[in-house]
């Protein structure tokens, strides 16, 4: 973010509150990690906080698991463990400039 | 009573018939011209209202699961109850609080919003005398309730007054 006023005291404390939940399912496997997600996006749900889109991918929309895009062929593809949602997006470039968020298969 | 307002006498059923006609055609050449009457009313069935467009109901799409799907999935479930799976949330449960506590202002309302997973936790009042003194962290935390493991890798829950 290139903005250099702090952000407004509300919302800080539900931001750190959030990233700890991010942080703390980024240890976990499985289930737990939907378990924290579901609270993050809930915690940020009533201060209608943006999460950041490169995060959002990494979150499964249906379940809240933890997801990893694959690279497949020309496309970036998931498919969530848990719950079996699968995404795909045409363009693999769309990644490229974050920090390589793609494994290749 | 109510046969006679219903059924016509059969002699007058034609005479009904002929008099709407003749009225009906002679009302709209008042207004309007004989070619149109002709044309698009007489003797013809019209629709007085839109029928609905509604096609087949629409799919609901796969946005959330139904609580019927998250309790199959056991989404909100703890399953592993290993204590030692449980320090690291500690750990960084710490750092958390440390760096929301770093400046003194407004104390009692940042413990109310604070986020309790990870924190260690020990009851001291309870209904149930036999929670008393049971220590460990806190694993789910929902709006009457904390979960705990404690030490001996038990999940226990107690309920919650603020």
């Amino acid at each position: 973010m290139a903005k250099k006023k702090p952000i407004s005291i509300q919302n800080r404390d539900i931001y750190q509150r959030m990233n700890f939940l991010y942080q703390a399912q980024m240890h976990y496997k499985h289930l737990l990690p939907c378990y924290f997600n579901r609270q993050m996006k809930q915690v940020g749900r009533k201060v209608v906080l943006r999460i950041d889109p490169s995060i959002k991918r990494t979150i499964c929309k249906k379940c809240n698991a933890l997801v990893e895009f694959v690279e497949y062929r020309d496309k970036a593809i998931f498919e969530c463990k848990i719950c079996g949602t699968r995404k795909s997006f045409g363009d693999k470039a769309l990644f490229n400039d974050l920090n390589s968020e793609i494994k290749t298969l | 009573m109510a046969d006679e307002w219903h059924s016509p006498i059969p002699s007058q059923q034609n005479q009904n018939k002929i008099a709407a006609e003749n009225f009906a055609e002679s009302f709209v050449t008042d207004l309007t011209s004989q070619g149109a009457f002709t044309q698009k009313v007489k003797g013809k069935s019209l629709l007085l209202d839109t029928l609905s467009s509604k096609a087949a109901p629409k799919s609901r799409k796969l946005k959330t699961l139904s609580r019927k799907k998250r309790k199959e999935l056991k989404l909100d479930e703890i399953t592993n109850t290993q204590y030692s799976t449980f320090e690291p949330l500690h750990e960084l449960w710490k750092g958390y609080m440390a760096e929301l506590l770093q400046d003194n202002t407004d104390l009692p309302t940042k413990l109310l919003k604070c986020d309790y997973h990870g924190a260690i936790i020990t009851v001291i009042e309870s209904k149930v005398p036999t929670n008393i003194h049971t220590a460990g962290i806190v694993v789910k935390d929902t709006e009457n309730m904390f979960y705990i493991v404690t030490k001996e890798n038990l999940l226990k829950s107690n309920y919650c007054l603020i």
